[in-house]
């Protein structure tokens, strides 16, 4: 008899009727469905982690656990997630040292004066992909590195490179919104030069010169208002279109700002003058309420309504709530129901908002009310 | 303007009911400030448009009208007494007598 056989042998004589039976873990009916959960969870795993993982859930596993499958699951993912996390971290903080060098080495000249930055950028890239739990072992990470880093670096060098050798724009914004100031200027001093021949293109494209102006002069006041925009709301630039495309629906604004100004024959900073109390108060006895007549300011109303809607939440309320009040000519009790709030908050919105209204009037199309 | 320096003037511009005492200050503030009138003014100009706008479009539907056309009847002089009378193709008329828009005819 082997070795193997009477041990077997003692078990059973052990386990006979009468005889004190040995107490079943509550680890062992659980195993098959733990290793299960770990395969499904983590089907990437190497041997030596799938190994250590079990041992680990093994010296965690509750001795009065009762559970289905669900809450073995859940289990296994307790225990598992900050382990592979922390154990990932170590070997990344143990290791990424060694691809330093090979990432200054393949990053562009343009890139060298905002090392400490891109070479973060890049070490958070290549972290991202960096899983050495599935890799079979800790010796091969070196290697499994410098892969990352071949397949990381020159990928990003595309997306923020021009094929000039030069940072893309929105990598200049970037880099602004991190704290290097200079970014902004170089930004500006790249668009001062562009926007002579971006703000005529889309101009022109656009129809938006009046025709009482001389084109090319009306061309370079846009260019100058959109400097001072950019210099002014950089900070506003979200990523979500190219930032060339996002100029060029700021050069159309303010194409259309500045064609109204000067249509009306308003100076941008001009004194402004208001209607003198006695007028008003001969306005307020009429029973009759001028309507604004001409159509073009008609049309500029509708934009500042437009403009105040495309705002927050409270804006599309309050601008629903003044046409449902208007136009519709409901009550407020029935504009609170549409709108789903109070008569008191109805009240709030007008008195938050036509303020506001008027201020969308005097800054976009420099009109007053008095001009109305 | 809601701030310690203007009062709230909307109310008192869409002509919703305020204390004697309310109205009082706005009087007082409005001799005072230019902006504030302004945008008095900018509220019951902006109302009255829109509650003008909202009329004519629901008159033109009712007429199978387009806007337009019933804004143009209206700058001629056209009453909406006149309107209802004619027949539904008939040409908008030229003559520039302009009275108030949508005014409620005088029989």
């Amino acid at each position: 008899m082997c070795a193997g056989e009477s041990q077997l042998v003692a078990e059973w004589c052990a386990m006979a009727p009468g005889a004190p039976q040995k107490a079943l873990s509550s680890w062992d009916p659980y195993y098959d469905r733990i290793v299960e959960a770990v395969k499904t969870t983590y089907p990437e795993l190497s041997a030596e982690s799938h190994d250590a993982l079990l041992a680990s859930i093994r010296s965690n596993f509750p001795e009065t656990f009762v559970g289905d499958t669900k809450a073995v699951l859940g289990l296994v993912m307790r225990v598992a997630t900050p382990l592979i996390a922390n154990k990932r971290r170590q070997l990344w903080e143990a290791n990424k040292a060694s691809i330093l060098p090979m990432i200054r080495e393949a990053m562009p000249p343009a890139t060298r004066e905002f090392e400490l930055y891109y070479t973060t950028t890049l070490l958070n890239q290549i972290f991202e992909r960096f899983h050495p739990e599935t890799w079979s072992t800790v010796d091969e990470i070196p290697e499994k590195l410098k892969g990352l880093v071949k397949e990381v670096v020159p990928t990003a060098v595309v997306q923020i490179m021009t094929g000039d050798g030069e940072l893309r724009d929105e990598e200049l914004v970037r880099l602004y919104k991190s704290g290097y100031e200079k970014c902004k200027t170089m930004l500006l001093e790249r668009y001062a030069t562009k926007l002579h021949d971006l703000a005529p293109r889309i101009i022109y494209a656009k129809n938006l010169c009046p025709s009482m102006e001389y084109p090319p002069q009306f061309a370079k006041d846009v260019a100058q208002e959109v400097s001072l925009k950019l210099l002014q709301k950089l900070g506003s630039y979200k990523f979500d279109s190219k930032f060339e495309t996002w100029v060029g629906s700021i050069i159309e604004n303010e194409a259309k700002t500045l064609g109204a100004r000067k249509q009306f024959g308003r100076a941008k900073a001009g004194p402004r003058t208001y209607i003198s109390f006695e007028d008003l108060e001969r306005e307020l006895a009429d029973p009759v309420i001028p309507i604004i007549k001409m159509r073009e300011h008609r049309e500029i109303l509708r934009k500042v309504l437009q403009k105040h809607r495309a705002g927050s939440i409270k804006d599309a309320n309050s601008t629903d709530a003044i046409l449902f009040r208007y136009v519709e000519e409901l009550e407020t009790s029935e504009i609170a129901k549409r709108i789903g709030t109070t008569d008191s908050y109805v009240a709030r919105l007008f008195s938050d908002d036509y303020p506001k209204l008027r201020q969308v009037l005097t800054d976009d199309f420099g009109l007053t009310g008095t001009e109305l | 303007m809601t701030d310690s320096a203007h009062p709230d003037v909307v109310p008192f511009a869409q002509g919703d009911p305020i204390s004697p005492e309310q109205r009082a200050e706005i009087t007082t503030h409005l001799r005072e400030c230019g902006e504030c009138r302004d945008l008095v003014l900018f509220i019951r100009k902006t109302n009255a448009t829109l509650r003008y706008e909202g009329r004519v479009s629901r008159v033109a539907w009712a007429m199978r009208m387009s806007q337009d056309a019933l804004e143009r009847e209206i700058e001629s002089g056209t009453s909406v007494a006149d309107l209802l009378k004619r027949p539904p193709e008939s040409p908008v008329s030229a003559h520039p007598a302009p009275t108030h828009p949508l005014t409620p005819v005088k029989k």
